[in-house]
């Protein structure tokens, strides 16, 4: 009897018994919270239907915000990673010396632990006592400190800059990978043809690490938008609620406020709307 | 393509091995679980009005106990929050000196403050917390509301009777007629600052007495010391983030205002003359404050204040031992305390810490006996000593008359008696402690855990520092959402 088609399911099993422990089963419950008038550690409390999904929606006077704010982070990550990424690994396509040590090199901020990134970011972002204010005062240009972390604008660029500094290795080390895929006779031909590097990079590039740049651009929105370590520690949300991002909500109501029904309910809308951008965006990549 | 036929018996082979080995795993998991999770249903605890009424048997502080071998072995495990080596070691000093006297067997574990709620709650929820628990009024709070707590009224009254507690310190933990913890050591603010500063930039040694004075000192006090245009002395130390550092602030300067978040009838009355003139001052002081402070939080002060960037501020006394390891004596002598200024009422933050006993250990009588023979321990004067002053001189302190009498072993520590005059207005700023959601009769509202949480205060200093509200619209602002967290 031919069972071979039984086996993969078989041996898929013990997976699929493990994502729906750690994945699926808080997954369902998460939502059956958010239909529940529920605080942490106490109990479940009442079927309340939709009204936390109606409070966050309609009467919250953060959430709107913090979804906004949200987007903000998530483009702003998306883009200069993105960008950072791909100008980063074209300079280092280039045959120059030392190449492999700095690609080496490069990683190094991808593989501090967040915590340390944040912490000493902070340091170096304290507008009396940090290096770059220093620095600049020294340079004589700027006169009084510039307060970034603290300020209402600069502080959602600051965390921007930081997050992008520690998560431009990843999109260089893999756009980089991409590019070594791209056929050397295809750069040849160009240039036999007669083309610019611009038009090199315009036409041949460009379209060839379309699916490797989507795929960073996928990942780093998703982390991004999902992000909380970074901002809670670098300035918890403030000044007022101007880097206050969707998780960071979260964390806020469930474990600060103890509102674990309306937390829920936000962590809900999150994961719809992540699984909504996935599917458009497969479906996009796809026609 | 090709495919491979597979045949029946190495698919049952594999199919049997992935059950086996789930199998295996279960049983394991199931035996090496500790017994009380497997034998305890997961149900939610109700508040049980369990009276502690257990005889206990105190002898003269001179004499230690008796060594009364406990009908069974003990074992008893504490949790606490205090995570440097020091501290640890602290803990460790005192847990082995009370099982050399008694013979019982204390473990300490910490939990991080970051984790605290959420490892105690769950820890509740899942009928398995340790035995006592060292907390703070919010904490205590969350796990009354959770079912978790023994009222601990006949603790309270042997340690009153033997060591006289200071009542403002104990009446953080009274509410619904009965007291949820017992005070260990407190904290408390002081009004902190350089007193070179003030001679060479005031011509005084005065301290402020009014904030009005203190205004007047910031604005003096702030200077470009080498005149190339940057500030280098700042007149002011306050904070301004979202955190529970600038709660603390703005409670302080509140309750010399005679401002309160609640009445005495549970009441929200937090927008009110008492409070907008307070956080007018703050927003004023503010004018003399680092730029960073919007972002600061406990580190970034204390560093600024320890490195002199700034002159005054109210604080912890605690910070008494950055200077204290300053190598240039006149540095290590720079540092003074004085009352908190005030134009009503004379006052400060207070934040006492508190043992609570879970109801778990108050429905087994020996392992009670063991916790409030433990209590009672801790506040013998010599080894309160160890717990405040040599645990973290300054930052704890002592809650009863006993452990600040002038003859306590208190009084000997190498930093606490370094800094007399410091450390003396600091246990006086004991006595007038406050803090927001306790009144003289209590606790005022049960949803102060909620509010604390939320950082409704830092939320509206924030508002103002900003500039994004004015006092009076922040405050209102501050006043609706304690509302909204009352009606839940």
């Amino acid at each position: 009897m031919r069972l071979d088609k039984y086996l993969p399911y078989a041996l898929l099993l013990p997976s699929l018994i493990w994502i729906i422990m750690i994945i699926g089963y808080p997954l369902i419950y998460n939502i059956w919270l958010s239909f529940h008038k529920s605080t942490y550690g106490i109990e479940l409390g009442p079927f309340i239907g939709f009204d936390n999904y109606i409070k966050i929606f309609l009467t919250d006077d953060v959430f709107w915000g913090d979804f906004i704010n949200t987007v903000i982070w998530t483009v702003g990550n998306l883009f200069f990673q993105t960008v950072i990424g791909l100008g980063g690994a074209l300079l280092l396509n280039q045959a120059i010396r030392g190449r492999e040590w700095i690609r080496g090199l490069v990683i190094l901020p991808w593989v501090i632990p967040t915590v340390v990134v944040s912490l000493v970011w902070r340091w170096i972002l304290e507008p009396d006592l940090g290096i770059l204010n220093n620095i600049l005062h020294y340079l004589k240009l700027i006169t009084q400190p510039l307060v970034y972390l603290g300020s209402p604008s600069l502080a959602m660029l600051s965390i921007i800059m930081i997050n992008t500094w520690r998560f431009s290795p990843f999109a260089i080390v893999l756009i980089l990978a991409g590019m070594q895929t791209i056929p050397r006779d295809v750069y040849e031909s160009a240039k036999i043809d007669g083309a610019s590097p611009v038009a090199t990079f315009r036409y041949i590039t460009f379209p060839l690490l379309s699916p490797i740049l989507t795929f960073v651009g996928f990942i780093a929105f998703v982390w991004a938008f999902n992000m909380f370590d970074l901002i809670w520690l670098t300035t918890e949300g403030g000044p007022g609620n101007i880097t206050e991002t969707l998780p960071v909500l979260v964390f806020r109501r469930a474990f600060k406020e103890y509102r674990m029904g309306q937390a829920a309910a936000i962590t809900t809308f999150m994961f719809l709307f992540l699984l909504a951008f996935s599917f458009l965006l497969i479906k996009r990549r796809r026609g | 393509m090709t495919t491979q036929k597979v045949d029946r018996r190495g698919l049952l082979r594999v199919i049997g091995g992935t059950v086996a080995g789930l199998v295996v795993g279960g049983a394991l998991g199931y035996l090496l679980k500790p017994t009380g999770v497997i034998e305890r249903t997961i149900e939610r605890t109700v508040p049980t009005t369990v009276t502690v009424t257990q005889p206990v048997t105190v002898t003269a502080p001179a004499t230690p106990p008796p060594v009364t071998p406990p009908k069974k072995p003990i074992e008893l495990v504490y949790w606490h929050h205090e995570a440097p080596s020091h501290r640890v070691a602290a803990h460790q000093k005192v847990l082995d000196l009370f099982y050399k006297e008694t013979g019982i067997k204390v473990t300490q574990q910490v939990v991080l403050w970051g984790d605290a709620w959420t490892k105690t709650l769950a820890a509740v929820k899942a009928g398995n917390p340790p035995d006592f628990e060292l907390s703070i009024p919010d904490l205590t709070l969350a796990v009354y509301e959770a079912g978790g707590l023994a009222p601990v009224d006949d603790i309270i009254k042997m340690v009153d009777e033997k060591y006289k507690l200071f009542d403002n310190v104990k009446m953080c933990y009274y509410w619904d007629g009965h007291f949820w913890g017992v005070p260990i050591w407190e904290m408390v603010w002081t009004w902190l600052y350089i007193p070179s500063y003030y001679e060479k930039y005031l011509g005084t040694k005065e301290p402020p007495k009014t904030w009005d004075e203190a205004l007047e000192y910031a604005k003096k006090l702030t200077v470009d010391v080498d005149g190339d245009g940057k500030i280098d002395i700042y007149g002011m130390g306050e904070t301004g983030a979202k955190n529970l550092c600038t709660q603390e602030y703005a409670w302080n300067i509140m309750t010399t205002f005679g401002a309160s978040v609640f009445d005495d009838n549970g009441n929200v009355v937090f927008d009110s003359k008492e409070t907008i003139e307070a956080l007018t001052y703050y927003k004023k002081l503010w004018e003399y404050v680092p730029p960073g402070a919007l972002e600061w939080s406990w580190g970034e002060i204390e560093l600024a204040f320890a490195a002199k960037k700034i002159a005054q501020m109210p604080y912890f006394p605690a910070i008494q031992k950055r200077f204290y390891e300053k190598e240039d004596p006149a540095e290590r002598k720079d540092l003074a305390a004085a009352p908190m200024p005030t134009n009503k009422v004379s006052a400060n933050l207070h934040y006492p810490n508190d043992a609570i006993i879970f109801t778990k250990t108050a429905e087994d009588p020996d392992r009670l006996d063991a916790v409030m023979r433990f209590i009672e321990f801790v506040h013998r004067p010599d080894i309160n000593a160890i717990l405040t002053a040599e645990q973290e001189p300054g930052a704890f302190l002592p809650c009863t008359e006993a452990a600040v009498a002038p003859e306590s072993p208190y009084w000997k520590d190498p930093i606490i008696s370094f800094y007399p005059e410091l450390n003396r207005i600091a246990v006086e700023a004991v006595r007038k402690g406050t803090l927001y959601g306790f009144g003289p009769k209590g606790l005022q509202n049960k949803k102060m855990g909620e509010v604390s949480g939320a950082l409704v205060l830092a939320e509206v200093v924030e508002r103002i520092v900003t500039g994004a509200m004015s006092v009076e619209e922040a405050v209102k602002w501050g006043h609706k959402k304690i509302e909204e967290i009352v009606k839940g």
